[in-house]
């Protein structure tokens, strides 16, 4: 390779393609630009303007498209461009939207420096239907965008912050809720973002969604590493038993003689995965802890209230 | 410029015809192998070049593009024909380990916020992205948490299609309970559901309206021209009453609400499948009551009976 490298080659070659490195960089000064045609030695005088417009004119004609904005050169369409169809630019467009929302920060960066990276590669047909893309978005984030960025950006920070939180909070039933917890992670499901905690009492998992918050006080205390949340063990059988897939925070502890499996879950809110087991009716049983185990009989029977049952 | 725009002519005073002939050297070798003689053709036959280059001039070129970063390899085809083609270079996507894990960790965060056709095409999207940076371990992590991991995605494209077109379809699934066998269905639609994918439809089977998990689905049997809509297909409606703001509430497409209070409404849903109307009936616990019909309402206090009774005989 080195002995290729010293063959004969042409400068102005290799001048145009390193100023197109530098423009797939990001956006680059005339000064740098004029200093890298002239090496160096720009004077005003010579005229090494009128050659680098020559260059700029056969980018052009060849189609990649470089403005001038402000005294800076900037790449709106590349010479390497990446075939994207209009399902690629509505998944682009979804990144997007969940990189806009996402607090200042090394996964924010990092995502930004992608999309542009993509962007500045996008061919003629991908340029169009960008337009096109960004009318039909249907990752249902406009609500945040509009009224909870902010929220979300600050439930981020308390992630990020490791202290423990006073939050309160409206439940399904409209009640309000006052939780000492410590902030895990904020996921987004079902549409909506939550903010999951661990409750300082009894180690149970919360999901909150962030429109329910009301309040958050940050308090000085650091979350405790040794918090763990409720293993919940339950039974399943039959039907459910046979296609039932075990979810990430999840794991089959073993398969009893009569064909039930023994699964045991860690992490999961209790409230969504009480409701959840009821769902699977009399195929599923909570064994352990006896608290839920307690919570899942009151629930049947308030339900069965509403028959004038118990 | 201005001239170029008006005519479509250029001239030694408008362009760098060095820097244009680069240009199209690299975009003609990135599209793939071309011989000296091809690449002449080429150039010879373009409305602003004209004239061919001679293989010096060619090498000079090549040179030059291994100089800024290009890999370009020169092999003899069948043909015994020289072929030039850049199989690297430096305008290529690339991705840090660093922007993988950030990409993966937003992809994460959506995931569950996105419907199957969008989870789709994300997944397309990500392996064309994979092909272009050239990373197998980025494809290999997108796997772990994708929903479609288990599935055939030509399979998948091809159900919600049937879908769209609500056609009759007969799939052939692997049933936890009987094994491989043949389903008729109307397909109704394809839809994620605690981490999983289902199609949706009116099975002839017991002619009532069920889920297929699509990961047990092998393949679309046959797709019917004319549909024959069973005759026996048992429709009931199901009224219950939920409570919460009527208009916070989230109905699914077979369900209305028909009256609406302050802090309740009454809700009809229509279904010919009772199992999934009280699987959901069940998740809402003491929030919800159902009204009629009178047999289902016995059915659901019986199953809510049996549920109890299985914490305390069990």
């Amino acid at each position: 390779m080195a002995k290729k490298l010293t063959e004969k080659y042409n400068d102005s070659c290799v001048k145009l393609f390193e100023f197109i490195k530098m423009l797939y960089e990001g956006e680059v000064e005339f000064k740098k630009v004029i200093d890298h045609f002239s090496n160096g030695e720009y004077d005003g005088t010579s005229n090494t303007h009128v050659t680098l417009n020559k260059y700029l004119n056969a980018m052009r004609i060849f189609g990649i498209k470089v403005k001038k904005i402000n005294n800076k050169y900037h790449m709106f369409s590349s010479l390497y461009k990446i075939k994207l169809d209009l399902n690629d630019m509505k998944s682009i467009g979804l990144l997007k939207e969940a990189c806009s929302i996402l607090p200042a920060g090394k996964n924010k960066t990092n995502c930004e420096h992608f999309i542009h990276d993509l962007e500045v590669r996008y061919d003629e047909a991908a340029q169009s239907l960008e337009q096109i893309a960004d009318n039909t978005k249907n990752l249902h984030l406009s609500f945040y965008h509009s009224e909870m960025v902010e929220q979300v950006k600050q439930c981020e920070k308390y992630c990020q912050d490791k202290l423990k939180l006073e939050i309160i909070f409206t439940n399904d039933k409209g009640e309000e809720i006052n939780l000492l917890c410590s902030p895990i992670e904020q996921i987004y499901q079902k549409r909506k973002i939550c903010l999951k905690v661990l409750g300082n009492n009894g180690s149970r998992v919360y999901e909150i969604p962030i429109e329910n918050i009301k309040s958050v006080k940050q308090l000085p205390i650091s979350t405790s590493s040794q918090s763990i949340p409720t293993t919940v063990v339950y039974r399943i059988k039959n039907r459910l038993a046979r296609n039932y897939k075990l979810r990430d925070w999840e794991r089959l502890d073993k398969i009893e003689a009569d064909g039930c499996h023994i699964i045991v879950n860690k992490n999961e809110d209790l409230n969504l995965l009480i409701k959840r087991l009821m769902r699977y009716g009399t195929e599923c049983e909570i064994s352990s802890p006896k608290f839920l185990k307690e919570e899942m009989i009151e629930r049947i029977n308030r339900t069965l209230e509403n028959y004038d049952e118990t | 410029m201005k001239e170029f725009i008006k005519n479509q002519k250029v001239t030694y005073n408008l362009m760098s015809f060095t820097g244009y002939k680069a240009l199209l050297l690299f975009s003609l070798l990135t599209e793939g192998p071309k011989s000296y003689e091809e690449i002449c053709e080429y150039f010879f036959n373009h409305p602003y070049l004209r004239e061919k280059i001679s293989i010096d001039t060619l090498r000079v070129y090549i040179n030059s593009l291994r100089r800024i970063g290009c890999e370009v390899k020169r092999f003899r085809g069948d043909d015994k024909i020289s072929r030039y083609v850049i199989t690297a270079h430096p305008f290529e996507l690339k991705l840090s380990d660093e922007q993988i894990q950030s990409v993966i960790k937003i992809y994460k965060s959506i995931v569950k916020n996105m419907d199957v056709k969008e989870l789709l095409s994300m997944e397309r999207f990500f392996e064309k992205i994979g092909s272009y940076i050239k990373n197998d371990d980025f494809i290999a992590d997108i796997r772990k948490i994708s929903m479609l991991r288990d599935i055939d995605k030509k399979l998948l494209e091809d159900l919600l299609d049937c879908c769209d077109r609500k056609e009759q379809i007969v799939i052939q699934y692997n049933s936890p309970n009987s094994g491989e066998k043949s389903i008729e269905l109307i397909a109704d639609k394809v839809d994620a559901s605690n981490g999983k994918i289902y199609l949706y439809g009116t099975g002839f089977e017991y002619m009532q309206y069920g889920s297929f998990l699509v990961s047990r689905i092998k393949k679309i049997n046959e797709i019917k021209i004319e549909k024959t809509i069973p005759e026996e297909l048992k429709e009931f409606r199901i009224t219950y009453t939920l409570d919460g703001s009527p208009d916070k509430l989230n109905l699914d497409d077979n369900e209305k609400i028909i009256e609406k209070h302050n802090n309740y409404a009454v809700i009809e849903m229509k279904t010919s499948n009772d199992f999934l109307a009280k699987q959901k009936l069940l998740e809402y616990g003491p929030a919800c009551k159902v009204l009629e019909p009178e047999s289902f309402k016995n059915d659901f206090i019986k199953l809510l009976k049996d549920m109890k009774a299985g914490y305390y005989c069990g």
